[in-house]
């Protein structure tokens, strides 16, 4: 596991937009933290960032107190669940959920062994040989989870991975998604623009506007400044 | 299109919204009668008994040969050239790219005899490629086999390129960013993710390109000529025996037609499905 410190993050575009400024955010050990914000305002950005699909413009990114800016993204073992899902369509679920342990090229046997561990704790069990194609909505959410988990990765980063659900199976999904992480104890940084979802989720809240941060606290500290 | 209403209201508003005029009945048949209507000419006039006679004749058999393997050649350097540069366009974000994009498509719009002129000035005796070439080692590619090639290449390659580059669009580059993360290094991501999403696409584009660098003529008579064994791919023995043996030229254009018809089949459903395979 591992403790992520971004330390006066900023990105700006090649085409001029400055979608991150001068950011400070952390993320403890086995800590579940949400940035929220509206969209637009660069919180794909920061995930994009901390796995090192983008480049850092300035400040610092330091996993386990390293710095790791010019880390490519395979080297950085975090696992990242996309909005989309982007789930691979020529690939069953079972070689979804594989492919990370495929390319640390695992023996078959212990393939098999975590896809089944990682399908049976999500509920895949019964769609290991079926097509993306075929599944629902919340399936194939739980796909994309399971194929960031099943190797252990240093820290989870999940961008609106409720975005594409329908509101009532949103709100069913927070709790299981809850206890996976408490279950795992993975450090986790978890995007959304759904603030009862940031809530009901985050050990601690990172709110976003423009770029920056503008406010952090636990729900609860969070709750007790807004008044509500 | 219109959700949220009742099973069947729904049908009955789809049966009107999809009634076609009745003004768009006549224009459309005399469409359809212009492409079948002169296959069916082609058809009345083959002599079937003659057939296989003409299609095995040394001349025909020559230029079906030739043809087959000249289209199978181009088709490799359509896909070996063709599928790194859809990429390049599809994904670069370099500034002229869209410039380039325009260039890629034009064989797909200029006339294929002022592109085998091109080529002729390109890499003829008197061109600046060719000239280099003649001296440096000697060869002359106009009026070769590898001439046909280089035609063909020319006017298919637009057919590989667009098909796998509309294709790369389409899939986005999050499910490379994915494998990135996952721990694959850029190769790795190219030949587990890349490629085999782009397969389908990659498919229709070969079978497009295969049958424009069989059908091609204009580009190759002006650059290759026209030597029955060396040049003389099926199109130009149908055009060659237009005049000497109309018999053999029909023979020889029934079976282009099969050709062309199996392409259809072969490339429709896939050019349809597009990335979701
Ligand atoms: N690849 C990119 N190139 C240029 N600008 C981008 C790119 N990605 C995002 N942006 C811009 O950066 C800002 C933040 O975007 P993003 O991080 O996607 O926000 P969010 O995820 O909060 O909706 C937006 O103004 C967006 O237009
Ligand atoms: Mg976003």
């Amino acid at each position: 596991m591992a403790e992520i410190v971004l330390d006066k993050v900023s990105k700006r575009y090649p085409d001029g937009v400055l979608a991150v400024s001068e950011l400070d955010v952390s993320v403890a050990d086995g800590e579940f933290v949400v940035l929220l914000g509206p969209p637009g305002c660069g919180k794909s950005t920061v995930l994009h960032l901390v796995a090192g699909l983008e480049s850092i413009s300035s400040g610092e990114l330091r996993i386990d107190g390293v710095r790791v800016n010019e880390q490519p993204p395979w080297q950085r073992d975090l696992a990242m669940v996309f909005e989309g899902y982007a789930l691979y369509p020529h690939l069953s679920v079972r070689e979804n959920i594989a492919f990370p342990l495929r390319l640390a090229k695992l023996p078959d046997a212990t393939v098999r062994a975590r896809v089944g561990e990682v399908a049976e704790r999500l509920d895949l069990t019964e769609q290991l040989d079926r097509r993306p194609a075929m599944l629902s909505g919340g399936q194939r959410q739980r796909v994309a989870i399971g194929r960031a988990i099943v190797r252990n990765a240093k820290a989870l980063l999940m961008d609106e991975p409720m975005a594409n659900l329908d509101s009532k199976l949103r709100t069913q999904l927070r709790s299981s998604v809850a206890e996976l992480q408490r279950d795992l104890g993975i450090t986790t940084l978890y995007v959304t623009h759904d603030q009862a979802e940031a809530m009901a989720l985050a050990h601690r809240v990172v709110v976003l506007r423009d770029g920056a941060v503008q406010q952090t606290g636990t729900p609860r500290q969070l709750r007790e400044t807004c008044g509500e | 299109m219109s959700g949220g209403e009742s099973p069947g209201k729904e049908k009955h508003a789809r049966a009107v919204g999809a009634r076609v005029p009745v003004a768009l009945w006549i224009p459309a048949t005399l469409a359809l009668a212009l492409v079948t209507l002169p296959v069916i000419g082609l058809l009345l006039r083959t002599d079937f008994a003659r057939l296989p006679a003409l299609l095995t004749s040394e001349a025909s058999l020559h230029a079906l040969r030739l043809s087959l393997l000249t289209a199978a050649i181009s088709t490799v350097l359509c896909v070996l050239l063709g599928v790194p540069l859809a990429i390049v366009l599809a994904r670069s974000r370099v500034r002229g790219v869209r410039v380039l994009r325009a260039v890629v498509l034009l064989p797909l719009v200029l006339p294929p005899v002022v592109g085998g002129l091109a080529l002729l000035y390109l890499l003829g005796r008197t061109g600046f490629l060719g000239y280099l070439i003649d001296v440096t080692t000697g060869v002359r590619v106009p009026f070769t086999t590898a001439a046909v090639v280089i035609a063909q290449t020319f006017v298919a390659m637009p057919f590989l390129v667009v098909s796998v580059e509309g294709a790369v669009r389409a899939a986005g580059d999050d499910f490379e960013s994915v494998a990135a993360t996952l721990g694959a290094r850029p190769w790795t991501v190219f030949t587990r993710v890349t490629c085999p999403l782009l397969l389908p696409a990659l498919a229709s584009g070969v079978v497009l390109s295969f049958a424009r660098a069989l059908g091609e003529f204009g580009a190759t008579i002006t650059f290759a000529g026209s030597l029955q064994g060396v040049t003389r791919t099926l199109p130009l023995e149908v055009y060659a025996q237009a005049e000497a043996d109309v018999d053999s030229a029909v023979a020889l254009s029934l079976l282009l037609i099969v050709i062309a018809i199996a392409v259809i089949v072969l490339a429709r459903p896939r050019a349809v499905e597009g990335v979701r395979g």
